[in-house]
């Protein structure tokens, strides 16, 4: 795969790759993240991830000759080394009421029923590429071409937190209360973004997000254990 | 107390071996527009969509701590729009930097750059801006609010305050020791962001764009929006866009977006780690602090390194 590097700042080179979401993409960018962090970490400071874009910050500026033996090392990386098993989380949602508030008007301009659309919904495994937008906000890929639904032309002013939407080709869950323009069709009552743990978020690039359909008792029940601390995320 | 009646210098030794910090609280009359508590940032998060945040115009926050010979990491309160009025329990030192404005200690004006000597109950009011946007508040051993992500810097949904209220309070440590009144103190006059000049790289999409726009955006002056903030400065003017959204790719503060109605976004501390319009510009790190002093209107002029 073709790839090109380009120097935004003189401590900052952006390595880019086609144009496109891929899993192919994906495990380069996990291969050359986790390469960079092991044996270049000593100037390393930060590495950021796009769809198909992976930035990395140096401590200090860094040199054409330094970052082409660290070019040649990235591009001659084995290929077939899996770093990574991916896990599946299993995220519960609920779809009614007040949780799902575009949840009608999304199915009625889809043609679908609002059973059709949790089915599709939570049927399928998505991939998170990236966290992006919000602290603990997870790009994910993989939504039904059925869903694919335009951003509302005026964004919302509070989505609250914890609110699972569909905006253009994506789904993702608000990890905290923001402003947005993406349709709301349900809620999780779990925490996907905690400052005070020393890993704020549950799941890694490459992981996999499952939902799965829980009504409102059960929203209060899990609500409950999470504040009691007896909730246990479930995953494969 | 006057410090000429302060007794021989070997009590003074004894003062200084017995040196004690105590938990003091600066109360807030007013909070001002704008209020937060800032330091470098929040470093190292930005896999899990982390902000930098930290002081909007980091020069002047180094400044600050400098002169009060406080570490790089010390925590400032950063001021923006208008003042806010406030009350210190016990003594400390601080100094100002950053934009113009008016000044007040207890009631007699203060110069950015000068260092307070402030006792029990000493009041600090901050009145009009003249120009710049943030002025900075340094205090002797930094302010002592809880750490989250590694950062005091304010930020909603990190930190447990992101705004400044009235009423509100902020623990430092006062710690009483010798100190000669200070009779000379640089001149802060803001003349260093006072250049229209903005100097940049050029951003990764900067090759997709037609050389019209490239003129355009070398030779064109651009004038603050007052929609800003610590997220974002927009630029008013219009640069005719064809390009395509790119898929969603990693931006940093001085990140220059061009959005698809053609208007210019300078991302800013708070910036978001991810965005997908087409990225044409990075300013230089000082370019940064630079644009973060300009006032609503003021113009711009991008200039590449």
């Amino acid at each position: 795969m073709e790839k090109r590097f380009f120097q935004i700042q003189p401590n900052v080179l952006e390595i880019n790759w086609p144009e496109e979401i891929s899993d192919e993409i994906l495990q380069d960018q996990l291969r050359y993240k986790n390469y960079l962090e092991q044996h270049h970490g000593d100037c390393v400071l930060e590495i950021r991830i796009g769809f198909n874009s992976l930035s990395v910050l140096f401590d200090q500026d860094i040199k054409k000759e330094q970052w082409s033996i660290i070019w040649n090392e990235l591009e001659n990386l084995k290929t077939d080394i899996q770093h990574f098993e991916p896990k599946v989380f299993k995220i519960p949602v609920c779809y009614q009421g007040e949780y799902g508030v575009d949840m009608e008007n999304l199915a009625k301009s889809k043609k679908l029923s609002v059973s059709e659309l949790v089915e599709l919904h939570s049927s399928k495994k998505y991939r998170l590429f990236f966290y992006g937008f919000l602290p603990g906000f997870m790009y994910l890929g993989g939504l039904d071409p059925k869903l694919h639904s335009p951003r509302k032309s005026t964004p919302d002013l509070m989505i609250p937190k914890g609110s699972v939407a569909i905006g253009g080709r994506q789904t993702g869950i608000y990890s905290m209360d923001s402003p947005g323009g993406w349709h709301v069709v349900g809620r999780t009552p779990l925490t996907l973004f905690d400052p005070q743990k020393p890993i704020p978020t549950i799941a890694k690039q490459g992981d996999f997000i499952q939902f799965y359909q829980i009504d409102q008792d059960e929203f209060k029940s899990i609500s409950n254990q999470l504040l009691a601390g007896n909730y246990e995320l479930e995953y494969a | 107390m006057s410090l000429s009646l302060f007794p021989t210098s070997s009590l003074r030794a004894i003062m200084n071996w017995n040196m004690l910090k105590t938990t003091a609280y600066i109360h807030f009359l007013k909070a001002g527009g704008l209020s937060t508590v800032q330091d470098q940032g929040r470093f190292g998060f930005a896999e899990y969509g982390v902000p930098y945040s930290g002081a909007m115009d980091q020069f002047s926050l180094m400044q600050g701590n400098v002169l009060l010979r406080n570490q790089k990491e010390a925590a400032a309160l950063e001021i923006g729009i208008s003042g806010p009025s406030m009350v210190f329990e016990m003594p400390t030192r601080i100094v100002f930097t950053g934009a113009l404005a008016e000044i007040f200690h207890n009631g007699k004006p203060i110069q950015l750059g000068q260092i307070v000597n402030i006792a029990c109950d000493d009041e600090i009011k901050i009145g009009k801006f003249f120009r710049g946007q943030w002025l900075y508040m340094a205090l002797e051993g930094g302010l002592e609010t809880p750490i989250f992500m590694e950062s005091r810097s304010w930020y909603p949904g990190i930190s447990s305050q992101s705004r400044l209220k009235k009423g509100d309070s902020i623990c430092y440590l006062s710690e009483e020791k010798y100190h000669s009144d200070h009779f000379s103190h640089p001149k802060l006059d803001g003349s260093w962001f006072k250049g229209k000049e903005i100097e940049v790289y050029k951003g990764p999409e900067w090759k997709d764009l037609t050389l019209e726009q490239q003129s355009l955006l070398m030779n064109s002056e651009f004038k603050i929006s007052p929609v800003s903030n610590r997220m974002g400065i927009q630029l008013e003017g219009n640069v005719s866009n064809q390009l395509k959204e790119i898929l969603t790719s990693p931006v940093y503060p001085g990140t220059v977006q061009l959005t698809p109605s053609g208007k210019l976004i300078v991302l800013m501390r708070d910036a978001q780690v991810t965005g997908g319009y087409p990225r044409v510009f990075q300013l230089s790190d000082q370019a940064i602090n630079i644009i973060s002093q300009k006032n609503f209107g003021e113009k711009v002029k991008f200039s590449i390194i």
